[in-house]
């Protein structure tokens, strides 16, 4: 439904926010963006599992391996410090964006 | 229910990656199918469905792959900025170099992960590099010993040798020029040494605690080792004061090898009496390790002054000979003079040395002598007769050596850029997301030179074993070369990066070149078989040219092969079958001439009467070992047209001789009992002799006259005539010969002795022994050898050549194959669809085979008419190595090439049957 770029621009925002409630593991990300977005945007695997890979290696996401009562073992991410301060800041940034291309495509004012 | 972590593994391969890393990441994937999974099966599907949609969620494994690196890379260069950051300004400078190093240990890492995921692949392929790189470093340890590596003495430079060029009348031994009367007139006449020595060698009977062996004496002038420079390990050396009155000096040196091969480093032996031909003399020190004489890949035991010469050998008088000439002389150039200026200086008196030799009765063949000149020739790396017989030969291994490592790096780019192009996809989409150019070619050739440098380590061992084989191949002269060879020293090693760096460019460069051409990456989009033209075009010229010079080694293999079979089957002139000789030398025990002939006609009757033995007789010279003695003669009858003398070879003989070696006397009669030193001298002829000096004439009844080295002259007269045998070696054609009998031969001191016996070989050998032990316990039995095994020793280098091109030709002939199947099999593969077509518009399955076996059998044609011209231009260059072959030899040749399609047709074959059974209606289904 969008285009790969505009996908790709927004996924990393996309996994901090879902991870600023809780953490929680890769599949749940995949399906809570796919569910949240009515299904219009999905990341697949091959996209959404290096996206974390690449969050963590910097340092803004942390996996750790936990078992849940009556569940799997699986890897619960969780959002660090830093990561939290780059969403802040990419929220940011982001809202200032999307006002300012509502503000040039908005309505005319003519 | 699946194993998931299993199905990613199989499919996900991250070489590059830290394994705990790799662990973590196998397992996250495989979690998250899991997760698809359970979910896909508690919606209701089956279990296939369930399958069939989970696997869905990943279908591009290679994208993921190198998006997961492409990640992972970042994450370890984002590790260094910040860690660069943190160092100060100057280190900041430097960060760049700190990536590329960082970058270049991932390459190593995943280079290694690579060849390590392919095990069959790499130690096919790290052997072979083994091989060619392997032979390289042992034919190059042993040509840098032989022929480039200076004498381990100071300035060797300075060194020179002195020869003379023409002219010698009297007897010599080897290459030996000068007689210690000329020595020394060189020595107090000239101005341009700073010192001249003088040496020879000798093999001497030496006694220490009552125990007597032979040893290898190195008789030489006072000033050796101070003109060489060397020092001594223990005790002191010999001096100018050690070599001034005759016999006066029982003093001797001995060398490192000797004292710990043979004395096990015994540190009391200084000081110590030993015997030596008999006589007392005291071990006065102990040369330093280097040192080894001036013969290079010889051995030497001892050394004693030239004063005591007569004590230790039994050349009576020889000091005194100006005919002798039994020394070698060299000298060092005084700083500031060149070989050139010395020369110059030296040649008036080097005539005068002449001059005075034929005044004091040196007879010259001719007047040649006239024009002869003193040469001085680089001393600097000793003389060596292995050098001489090793050459030509060695040169000529080296050459197939290069070939084969040329073949194998063909094979190895050629199986590189088939690598390659398995990656094609990988390599297309880290350009695509950014990698540049020079970064993936980096990679793959580090793949390359890791391939090499585990080559190359293993190469060091094969070229280990090779030159340990090659030594005992080129048997008894090399023995103490061992010991010379400073195996693995810094020069082989070098020689092997060199090989090693130059081998890495040729197998990686061009695949990796290749492999990331800007015009290849538009063109993967569309598919991995499309456009590979240009790499099937490379790989098709690489396995031609592996062709072309198999077809030069297995031509070699032919002409040396057949040289072998050639000389093996030369009719020598004589019986070698259960013929054995030995050498018995009374003369350096101190007989005199009149013993030693009685103790050798008791020796004689002793072992005649030994059961098993069909008969014996002497030879002073011993066959097959170019030992015939040269003589400059009168021939009665026989004038040349410029007044020269005849020149011939002699050997000195027993009666019965003749009938015993098997050569029959064609006129006359053989030596008899009844010819002794008081009856007439007689002496026995060649066909050849006759031929060349006696042609028109009755040869019965004419005189010899000739002279032993000093003024008197022996006159003999010919009393029979024999055919002609091959007494030197194989190859030669037999020269003008004649034969005296030992007991009117009047410098008679040692001979070899002859027996055709029919028991075992070591029960003759224990017999023969006891005999000589019961004439005199102090005799010692030397080089005793059965004839036959003589012949195989002299075809030694001939066999050595032949069969390691032979086991060159057939690894090349082999690699070429193999590389021809990888490129026939490619093609097929990539004309599938084509040939589809064909086969489903009607044609023929035999005219399809027939295709691809065209294109194999073309390939085959342009190498092998390559090949056949430089197999021509080898073979003219070895021609002089061959027996009863021409190098241009087309027969050989021939066979070579048919060799050579045979191997093509049967690696052809497979793909061309594939290619027949294709089924058109898959083929056209196919990608």
């Amino acid at each position: 439904m969008f285009s790969a770029e505009l996908k790709k621009g927004s996924s990393e925002m996309l996994i901090l926010s879902l991870l600023e409630g809780r953490p929680r593991h890769g599949y749940e990300i995949g399906k809570l963006i796919e569910a949240r977005s009515d299904g219009r945007l999905t990341f697949a695997l091959p996209t959404l599992y290096p996206t974390l890979l690449r969050l963590e290696n910097r340092g803004w996401i942390k996996g750790r391996w936990v078992e849940k009562p009556g569940e799997r073992r699986r890897c619960f991410y969780r959002l660090t410090a830093e990561g939290r301060r780059r969403l802040a800041e990419q929220r940011k940034t982001w809202e200032t964006f999307i006002d300012t291309i509502k503000t040039v495509m908005g309505p005319s004012r003519a | 229910m699946r194993d998931w972590e299993r199905y990613v593994r199989a499919h996900l391969s991250l070489p590059g990656f830290a394994r705990e890393r790799e662990a973590r990441i196998l397992r996250e994937l495989s979690s998250q199918l899991e997760d698809f999974y359970r979910e896909a099966v508690a919606r209701g599907m089956t279990d296939a469905e369930a399958d069939a949609y989970t696997r869905a969620q990943i279908t591009d494994w290679t994208q993921l792959a190198a998006t997961l690196t492409d990640v992972d890379r970042a994450h370890v260069r984002g590790h260094l900025d910040r860690w660069s950051e943190s160092l100060d300004d100057r280190a900041r400078q430097k960060r760049g170099r700190w990536l590329m190093i960082a970058d270049i240990w991932q390459d190593v890492r995943y280079a290694s992960r690579r060849l390590a995921a392919q095990p069959a692949f790499t130690i096919v392929m790290v052997l072979t590099l083994a091989l060619g790189i392997g032979a390289n470093t042992a034919i190059f340890s042993i040509i840098d010993t032989l022929l480039l590596q200076s004498l381990p003495v100071d300035h060797p430079r300075e060194l020179v040798l002195l020869n003379p060029t023409q002219w010698r009348n009297g007897w010599t031994t080897g290459d030996l020029t000068w007689s210690y009367p000329s020595y020394r007139g060189l020595r107090d006449g000239q101005r341009v040494f700073s010192g001249l020595i003088a040496e020879r060698t000798d093999g001497v009977n030496l006694t220490i605690d009552g125990a007597t062996e032979r040893a290898t004496a190195s008789i030489v002038s006072g000033n050796y080792f101070d003109v060489l420079g060397i020092r001594p390990l223990k005790g002191r050396l010999l001096s100018e004061a050690d070599d001034r009155t005759r016999s006066g000096h029982p003093v001797v040196v001995l060398s490192y090898g000797f004292w710990v091969q043979r004395l096990g480093m015994r540190p009391e032996i200084v000081g110590q009496d030993v015997r030596i031909g008999g006589h007392p003399f005291t071990v006065i020190g102990i040369a330093e390790k280097r040192f080894n004489g001036l013969e290079v890949g010889g051995t030497v035991d001892l050394f004693v002054p030239a004063m005591m010469l007569p004590n230790v050998v039994t050349y009576r008088g020889a000091l005194d000979t100006r005919t002798a000439y039994i020394f070698n002389v060299y000298g060092r150039l005084q700083r500031g003079v060149d070989r050139a200026q010395a020369e110059a200086q030296l040649q008036p008196l080097f005539h005068a040395e002449l001059e005075q030799d034929i005044a004091q009765g040196a007879k010259p063949t001719d007047s040649r002598w006239q024009q002869a000149r003193l040469l001085l020739e680089d001393g600097s790396r000793g003389t060596s007769d292995l050098r001489q017989d090793l050459t030509t030969p060695l040169a000529a291994v080296l050459a197939m050596t290069i070939l084969l490592l040329a073949i194998t790096c063909a094979n190895i780019a050629s199986l590189q850029i088939a690598r390659a192009s398995a990656r094609m996809k990988e390599i297309s989409i880290r350009l695509a997301i950014g990698a540049s150019r020079r970064r993936v070619v980096l990679q793959l050739l580090i793949e390359s030179a890791l391939l090499v440098a585990l080559g190359a380590v293993a190469a060091v061992v094969v070229a280990g074993i090779t030159v340990r084989g090659l030594l005992e191949e080129t048997g008894d002269a090399a023995q103490r070369l061992q010991l010379v060879t400073a195996f693995l020293d810094t020069r082989m090693l070098a020689f092997t990066l060199a090989v090693a760096g130059a081998t890495t460019l040729l197998v990686g460069l061009v695949p990796a070149l290749l492999s990331t051409r800007p015009a290849v990456w538009p063109a993967l989009r569309a598919g991995v078989a499309g456009e590979m033209g240009g790499q099937l075009r490379v790989r098709r010229v690489l396995v031609t040219a592996q062709l072309a010079l198999s077809l030069v080694l297995v031509t070699a293999a032919g002409l040396f092969g057949r040289t072998v079979y050639n000389l093996r089957h030369t009719d020598t002139g004589f019986q070698t079958d259960r013929l054995v000789q030995f050498r018995l030398n009374p003369g350096a025990a101190g007989y005199d001439r009149q013993r030693t002939e009685a103790v050798f006609g008791q020796a004689l009757n002793a072992i005649r009467a030994l059961p098993g033995v069909d008969a014996a007789t002497l030879s002073v010279a011993p066959l097959l070992s170019n030992a015939l003695i040269g003589f400059g003669l009168d021939v009665e009858g026989y004038a040349s047209p410029d007044g020269s003398r005849a020149v011939a070879r002699a050997n000195v003989v027993a009666p019965g001789y003749f009938r015993m070696v098997g050569t029959p006397l064609l006129r006359g009669r053989d030596f008899s009992e009844a010819d002794t030193a008081a009856s007439r001298q007689v002496a026995i002829v060649s066909e050849r002799f006759v031929e060349r000096y006696l042609p028109k004439v009755d040869p019965i009844g004419r005189t010899l006259t000739l002279a032993y080295g000093g003024p008197q002259r022996f006159q003999f007269e010919i009393v029979g005539v024999s055919k002609d045998a091959r007494l030197d070696n194989l190859r030669d054609r037999p020269r003008a010969t004649f034969y005296l009998p030992y007991t009117q031969f009047a410098v008679l001191n040692s001979s070899f002795f002859l027996v055709r016996g029919a028991t075992g070989q070591s029960q003759l050998r224990r017999s023969i022994e006891e005999v000589v032990r019961r004439l005199d316990p102090d005799l010692p039995i030397i080089r005793y050898v059965a004839l036959d095994e003589q012949i195989d020793r002299l075809l030694r280098p001939e066999r050595l050549v032949a069969s390691l091109s032979l086991s060159f030709g057939l690894l090349a002939t082999g690699l070429g194959a193999i590389g021809l199947y990888g490129v026939m099999a490619f093609a097929v593969a990539r004309r599938t669809r084509e040939i589809g077509l064909r086969l489903a518009l009607g044609a023929d399955r035999g005219a399809v085979r027939w295709m691809v076996l065209r294109g194999a059998l073309g390939m085959a044609a342009i190498g092998i008419g390559v090949g056949a011209v430089l197999a021509l231009a080898l073979g003219r260059y070895v021609e002089s190595q061959l027996y009863g072959i021409r190098g241009g030899d087309l027969v050989t040749l021939g066979g070579a090439a048919g060799v050579l399609v045979a191997a093509v047709l049967v690696s052809g074959w497979l793909p061309a049957r594939r290619a027949s059974s294709v089924d058109p209606m898959l083929a056209l289904r196919y990608e």
